[in-house]
């Protein structure tokens, strides 16, 4: 009967996977076919050839090593940045009691559903009146922060008994001191999982990178991928060629954290 | 803690970077100091983009006094976001490229400035008479005519020989083909997503163009009611179709069972490129209509904003007119498949080689006789807006012409009134 | 600060936590929203220089009697209802199954994450494709020949396919690392007690992920409400057939971008953040009696 139930597990899961892996699947045997631009997707032809040396012609139509290290530092210093504010305030939220509470909570929550077509503008011109237009500041000051993972952090951290805070607090630890040795460590899971997260919208962030930046020496991988986008055809097998070279570096972060995320916590060793 | 000492290298690393990257840029470099630098927006990628690169370079090999730098800003859509963006902030390039009827917005909103001044009249004396429709408005030269192409109908020769059809000389003929052929399951016509174009041809070729002089909107006349009915019926007897979500007729026109189709001129190249093996086609200026011919002009054009300095504006002047000249715009036509600017360069013999050797770029260039552009105004782009969505009612839906000109109309009259007042 | 009563010493305490994401939130959030109402009450202004010589209330009135804005609301809460649940259900029960696989898990996980850390413009494409009338893959499994992105009555459909496929890998991670968060010590405890697995899940796990659910639905509610890079990718810059997908942020591009009405669109800005503020607001006060009920039941 378990193994049965077991089995039942992995076929349903398999079938999702099948769903999940075509289009992507699909993307890289479009960025094998010979490449040219085309009205519409190349049709393949399993027989034919297959283009590996696409990946290297996609690489030197647009400078990508530059692309590749604005994308790298914008990711990271926002995604960082994003995690370091977001743990204080939800620590905030959860934990420390103060007038308003709840209104602020409220009011931030209600803050990410304006559109951010609406904030556009009025962010830009707060920009140029900063003198950011086109420097790193401008790509990445403004997503500092993100009420999302905030919310997140906040919720993982209410399930911890409140005993527990107090308990830390009675031996003598301040909050700082609480919320980095104990919060932090306990709720790695949940930490990594929005980092990683906010990581990829930052890394797939396309209109406000263009926006913002004029030379192409700021710009980022997204930006970049319109390189093989004409307004008469698209040359699809090196649009998806750049599309996977911009894709691995996620993935290949998303296997280094994934340990974190699914490892189960260990609270034996919760009173050191 | 590692993760608390990595966390706080982090933001250590943060505000360095943010300290370092808000200090400014020193100027990009030491040789722009004594050379005036023209920022050059434009929509082109890839192979466009080369051949324009091509030019900017030759441009500024020749000069002393000023520097040409092109910025890609992706495609049309996205462009035209930046300058918006951009103009609201008061950020905008020395010259942008963007289509003329845009212009009366812009010149409302004090952001373009006539180039007559700079460029004089002389050099716009050679332009294509059609071209030259478009640069003014209100008596001033705003618009510099840049990447344009001409409607043409494509054919497929092998099915057009194998079924013995003749080019429709009329939208008429067409449509008496397309019925007899219906029962082979050949289409006549494929149009792109939008039959707003061929809608234009032929009320102007009907002498009623959608816009005439005042602003005035003729969407609900009896002569508009005609000539969608010529597109409209043709969809219902399905001797034509639409391209749908494809966007371009062009996918459907390959797949071999289409006799033509009506597309943009500037999709040769590419259509060279995307044609299968063995597929044999041909293009012809598009049919004619109460006995008139008359071919849509569009594209893009490239305007001068307020915002550059007076040497900025010498510069892009002198870089404008560089364009004009006939090696330059012939090559640019080469290249890219739009078409070439001047008359003279028309009819220049290296031209008139290339067009022999390329015999479907010459369609294109013979529809310059008698292309026509549309009226610019204020509040065009909504106007655009509202009749692409009328006629995409008419295409995906049970929607008749009857029931949606009328709305058409009202809208675009409510549209026009609120420019007019602004 | 063990005092559960807030004072002025708590407050500033907290404001200390609170600072570094309040400047940059009301520098880059509550600025621009203030100053998008004071666009969507003028009713005469210079696009440009954003200059405003007439206030007054007639962009709201405008959009009340714009047929094409109603139909943006419309759209746009049929495309939440058809997104939001589905996802949320649909996340959980892979995230179950996913959840202390013996095999291969983390195979399983990456490839359910796959579809997250595409761009949508890759998947826009990939899903122009499948969704194809004639040879498409979507119409081939199903048997049907459905012109899914040329038909308006399953355009929007087709959007809410799509929303959903990309959302899940996003929403799954979350209830993995929600699930991973609970202890496996309760469930052992409920275990020995002779509980079934369903038990175990009713009166275990379910009450402890709650605060993960809340925040999905919630999050989910309120992305999907906003939807917009999708429809623009699947349907390359138009709201589809007919208009079919419009929604609200869509309206308020084609406004502003487009169509150059500040006013019209920053008015539609302000009723779409209303509408999400109303629906995620009953939303939680559902959640909120939910869970009580839900405790109660659990005794």
């Amino acid at each position: 009967m378990k193994k049965l139930l077991i089995g039942g597990r992995y076929l349903l899961l398999a079938l999702g996977a099948v769903a999940m892996l075509l289009p992507f699947v699909w993307m890289v045997v479009i960025s094998l076919q010979p490449a040219a631009t085309t009205l519409t997707l190349p049709t393949f032809a399993w027989s034919s050839a297959l283009h590996w040396e696409n990946y290297r012609h996609a690489w030197r139509l647009a400078p990508f090593a530059q692309y590749y290290g604005n994308s790298l530092l914008v990711t990271a210093t926002t995604t960082g940045g994003q995690l370091f504010t977001s743990i204080l305030a939800a620590f905030a939220f959860s934990h420390l009691h103060f007038y308003g509470r709840r209104l602020l909570f409220r009011g931030l929550i209600a803050l990410t559903m304006i559109p951010g077509e609406l904030l556009l503008i009025p962010n830009f011109i707060t920009l140029t009146h900063l003198h950011w237009i086109n420097t790193y500041a401008a790509l990445i000051v403004p997503w500092l922060t993100s009420i999302f993972a905030m919310f997140a952090l906040r919720q993982a951290f209410l399930t911890h008994p409140q005993s527990l805070y107090y308990a830390a607090r009675l031996e003598g630890a301040s909050d700082w001191q609480y919320l980095w040795h104990v919060l932090v460590p306990l709720n790695r899971p949940v930490i990594t999982a929005v980092g990683l997260l906010q990581a990829i919208g930052s890394w797939n962030a396309f209109m406000w990178p263009l926006i913002v930046t004029n030379s192409p020496r700021l710009r980022t991988l997204p930006v970049g991928l319109m390189t093989f986008t004409s307004q008469t055809g698209t040359n699809y097998p090196l649009l998806m060629a750049a599309t996977v070279f911009v894709v691995v570096p996620l993935l290949i972060l998303y296997l280094a954290l994934q340990k974190y995320i699914v490892a189960g916590i260990t609270r034996a060793n919760l009173k050191g | 803690m590692p993760s608390l000492r990595r966390l706080t290298q982090c933001f250590l690393l943060l505000t360095g970077i943010l300290c370092l990257s808000a200090c400014g840029h020193p100027a990009a470099s030491s040789q722009a100091a004594h050379r005036t630098t023209i920022t050059f927006w434009h929509g082109m990628t890839a192979d466009h983009q080369a051949a324009l690169t091509q030019l900017v370079n030759r441009f500024n090999r020749s000069q002393t006094r000023y520097r040409v730098v092109p910025v890609s800003q992706g495609n049309f859509g996205t462009l035209q976001q930046k300058i918006t963006v951009a103009a609201k902030s008061d950020t905008l390039p020395t010259i942008a490229q963007t289509t003329y009827t845009n212009v009366p917005n812009y010149v409302q909103g004090h952001l373009v400035v006539p180039l007559d001044a700079y460029l004089g009249k002389r050099p716009f004396q050679d332009v294509v008479p059609v071209f030259r429709q478009s640069i003014s408005y209100r008596g001033k030269a705003y618009a510099f005519p840049f990447s344009k192409s001409a409607r043409i109908l494509f054919y497929n020769r092998d099915l057009l020989k194998q079924q013995n059809v003749a080019l429709p000389a009329t939208w008429a003929a067409l449509h008496q083909d397309g019925k007899r052929l219906k029962s082979q399951h050949i289409t006549a016509l494929a149009l792109d997503q939008s039959f707003l174009t061929e809608l234009n041809d032929l009320t102007y070729q009907a002498g009623t163009p959608l816009i005439t002089r005042g602003p005035r909107a003729n969407l609900n006349t009896k002569q508009t009611r005609a000539a969608t009915h010529v597109l409209w019926d043709m969809l219902q007897d399905h001797t034509a179709t639409t391209a749908g979500n494809a966007g371009y007729g062009s996918t459907q026109f390959f797949a071999g069972k289409t006799l033509f189709y009506s597309g943009s001129s500037a999709a040769i190249p590419v259509m060279q490129a995307s044609a299968p093996k063995g597929f044999h086609w041909g293009t012809t200026v598009e049919p004619r209509y109460h006995g008139r011919q008359g071919t849509s002009v569009s594209g893009n054009d490239i305007v001068l904003f307020k915002s550059a300095s007076p040497a900025q504006r010498r510069g892009a002047a002198a870089f404008l007119h560089f364009l004009l000249q006939k090696k330059q715009t012939i090559q640019w036509a080469e290249k890219t498949g739009y078409l070439p600017l001047t008359t003279s360069a028309c009819q220049d013999p290296h031209y008139q080689r290339y067009l022999a050797r390329h015999p479907n770029a010459r369609a294109a260039v013979r529809s310059l006789d008698f292309g026509f552009q549309d009226r610019a105004f204020q509040g065009y782009p909504q106007y655009f807006t509202a009749i692409n969505q009328s006629l995409d009612r008419l295409t995906t839906t049970q929607t008749s012409p009857e029931q949606a000109l009328p709305q058409l109309q009202q809208r675009v009259n409510t549209i026009l009134r609120e420019n007019r007042g602004a | 600060m063990l005092n559960p009563k807030p004072s002025l010493k708590t407050t500033l305490h907290a404001l200390a936590y609170l600072a570094p994401l309040l400047i940059i939130t009301v520098l880059f959030t509550v600025w621009p929203l203030l100053s998008a109402v004071r666009l969507s009450l003028a009713t005469r202004s210079n696009f440009y220089t954003g200059r405003v010589t007439a206030y007054g209330w007639a962009n709201f009135g405008a959009l009340w009697h714009d047929p094409d804005f109603h139909r943006a609301v419309q759209h746009t809460l049929l495309f939440t209802l058809g997104v939001v649940p589905a996802s949320v259900l649909l996340a959980l029960g892979v995230a179950l199954l996913l959840n202390r696989l013996p095999h291969c898990a983390r195979f399983f996980q990456t490839l359910y994450f796959l579809p997250f850390v595409t761009s949508t413009v890759a998947v826009s494409l990939v899903w122009g494709w499948l969704f194809q009338a004639d040879h498409g893959v979507v119409n081939g499994l199903i048997h049907t020949n459905i012109d899914w992105l040329n038909d308006p009555h399953y355009s929007l459909l087709a959007l809410i396919l799509l929303c959903l496929w990309q959302s899940l890998g996003f929403n799954i991670l979350l209830f993995l690392a929600g699930l991973n968060h609970i202890d496996d010590r309760y469930l052992l405890v409920a275990q020995l007690n002779g509980a079934t697995a369903w038990q175990r899940f009713w009166h275990v796990t379910w009450p402890l992920l709650t605060p993960t659910v809340i925040l999905i639905t919630v999050n989910a509610l309120i992305t999907n409400f906003k939807v917009f890079d999708q429809v623009y990718a699947l349907f390359h810059g138009s709201a589809g057939p007919a208009n079919a997908d419009l929604t609200l942020t869509y309206y308020l591009y084609q406004k502003f971008y487009i169509e150059n009405q500040t006013g019209l669109a920053a008015a539609s800005g302000l009723v779409l953040f209303g509408l999400v503020l109303l629906i995620t607001g009953l939303a939680g006060t559902y959640f909120h009696h939910w869970t009580r009920w839900l405790r109660k039941d659990a005794r």
